[in-house]
């Protein structure tokens, strides 16, 4: 379900993650299905392990803006180790991603435990652990697809829609192993909320 | 029409692949690395036919082009900022001999210190090379502005640049609209050159010596090549409006009919600007944007006449000249203004050099600035956005 203002996703992970691929696949699978969308990476140094950043708007009419997304509705963790042991989105450690996050900010993380409880809890918190579904289905550590899996589960977009658009991008790349494993994890997401 | 995700870069190689070029000559360099990269794979897959050749330089990738073209191929590149910088020396020669190549650039800041985020510094950079530069506000744009760049520069026979912002433009996966290849290629047509170096039946050279007694009639021609792509700007717009739907112009006016504040920018900011008028506008505020589309041919005329009714307007330029008289762009508005009767105050603002930031919030504060001006407030007329203190 795409809301009438237009919805602003944010993805926060480490080069080697396949965080542009998923801001990418979302964007065009959104394209594909109707929809306006933008689908765009942070550049810095490209090392792999640096944090990086990649951003999603999706809406009904034609998206103008080309500023960076700085109250995002939604915010996509792929690194346990960006998130503070505390769990409390205005502890400094956390201020890579933590801009214009609110209490109302959906945050998904791929977290190999609960999310931190706090005094400052946020409202909107699920957890995967998408790196050990991506070991034991891909046999790689890319999260990517788990945590998609959950995302559009979380903003109601039409699931059997999109996954054709996502298979078809990535069977353009990689081998129909690898997709097939991917279409899995993008499922164990879905299905986790 | 078909309607497809694409970023800037890929939307400009698609309608590179649809233009079908006898040459495909490059090097890559950041931003503009996927044109490339996405045309190889054209060839690669067999959905192109065309020579790609690749250079140990971007210096060697336009005199390869320049041969090229002057044997009657249909040429075509890919480059941006230390790239293009390096082909200035032969980009003069390519202009000077009248061969239509056509550059697909998504424009990126100049060393030093290097960066390799966009900004207009390498676009500025070239003003003087006689090449006609068209500017894109987004990836449906690169699309539209390359096919009616082939066909602009072909029919003024002058090379030509299309450019959009690097990584905003360039990277942003987006929804473009594109045509069929058989219609696409109907509106381009097959190159026909005047002349080939090639054709031993009708021996000829090309840029000879030309000493005192012949230069300057020569050079007089090219600029009356730049007089006359500016006839052939609308009549290829229009042409293209039928077979798209979509309308292009030297620049798009967005509220600028009855704008009393406004402002003139290229690219992408153009469009983020937008929904700052909006707000204004809707507080009763009569504030416009003229969004240059194209800068070479510049077409001053109308940019008098289209600004002629705004008391103050703001240039934005992503780039500086170092000159001390404000960006470039502002020097080139002011010049055409000079003629005007009704002369807005003008003012010039750098913003985003190197990629930083113009979000909406800088864009309203600018225009707060401009609306301050007309109540008479005196404020300088030189000056950046977003600068750290």
């Amino acid at each position: 379900m795409v809301k009438d203002k237009i919805t602003e996703i944010r993805w926060h992970g480490r080069g080697g993650q396949g965080i542009k691929t998923a801001s990418f696949l979302l964007a065009e699978a959104m394209i594909n299905c109707g929809f306006f969308a933008q689908g765009f990476p942070e550049y810095g140094p490209e090392k792999s392990g640096a944090t990086v950043a990649a951003y999603n708007r999706l809406s009904k009419t034609r998206i103008l803006t080309h500023q960076s997304i700085k109250n995002p509705d939604v915010v996509v963790l792929m690194d346990p180790s960006m998130i503070s042991k505390d769990g409390d989105f205005k502890n400094p450690l956390n201020s890579i991603w933590n801009m214009g996050v609110t209490e109302k900010t959906i945050i998904i993380a791929n977290l190999p435990r609960e999310f931190p409880k706090n005094n400052c809890c946020m409202e909107n918190i699920y957890t995967i652990n998408a790196t050990s579904i991506a070991r034991k289905l891909i046999g790689k550590p890319i999260p990517n697809t788990t945590l998609m899996g959950m995302l559009i589960r979380l903003l109601k977009l039409d699931y059997h829609k999109l996954i054709q658009s996502f298979e078809d991008r990535l069977a353009k790349k990689l081998p129909h192993k690898i997709v097939e494993a991917n279409m899995k994890c993008i499922e164990e997401g879905y299905n986790a909320v | 029409m078909k309607r497809l995700a694409l970023t800037g870069n890929e939307a400009m190689a698609y309608a590179m692949k649809q233009s079908k070029p006898d040459v495909f000559c490059g090097y890559p360099i950041t931003p503009t690395t996927d044109i490339l990269v996405t045309l190889a794979k054209y060839i690669a897959n067999g959905e192109l036919d065309c020579e790609f050749v690749t250079a140990e330089s971007e210096h060697s990738v336009a005199s390869i082009l320049y041969g090229a073209s002057s044997a009657g191929a249909r040429c075509f590149t890919c480059t941006a900022s230390q790239g293009l910088a390096l082909m200035h020396e032969v980009l003069h020669i390519i202009s000077g001999a009248r061969l239509p190549i056509i550059i697909g650039s998504s424009s990126r800041s100049l060393s030093s210190p290097i960066n390799v985020h966009g900004d207009h510094a390498d676009f500025m950079d070239m003003r003087d090379t006689s090449f006609i530069q068209i500017f894109s506000e987004n990836a449906q744009d690169s699309y539209d502005n390359f096919l009616q760049g082939v066909r602009i520069a072909e029919e003024a026979r002058l090379p030509a640049i299309i450019s959009s912002d690097g990584f905003i433009t360039s990277h942003n996966l987006e929804a473009v609209e594109v045509l069929k290849d058989e219609i696409a290629y109907k509106f381009i047509g097959d190159y026909k050159t005047p002349f080939s170096i090639l054709d031993i039946k009708n021996p000829i050279t090309i840029n000879p010596l030309s000493l005192p007694n012949s230069f300057m009639e020569i050079k007089k021609s090219q600029a009356d090549a730049m007089r006359q792509a500016k006839k052939v700007i609308p009549k290829v717009a229009l042409e293209y409006e039928k077979i798209s739907g979509r309308q292009y112009g030297f620049f798009r006016e967005y509220c600028l009919d009855d704008a009393k504040v406004a402002i003139v920018v290229l690219g992408s900011t153009a469009e983020t600007a937008q929904l700052v008028i909006d707000e204004l506008r809707n507080k009763g505020i009569k504030a416009g944007i003229l969004a240059l589309r194209v800068f070479r041919p510049f077409p001053a005329k109308e940019i008098m006449a289209a600004l002629s009714n705004c008391k103050v307007v703001c240039i934005l330029d992503r780039a500086d000249a170092y000159s001390s008289l404000g960006g470039p762009l502002f020097v080139e508005v002011a010049s055409a203004l000079y003629k005007s009767k009704s002369r807005p105050i003008l003012l010039s603002r750098i913003y985003g050099l190197g990629g930083r930031e113009i979000d909406e919030e800088m864009i309203k504060n600018i225009f707060e600035e401009i609306i301050k001006i007309n109540k008479g407030q005196k404020l300088n007329e030189f000056g950046y956005i977003g600068l750290k203190k």
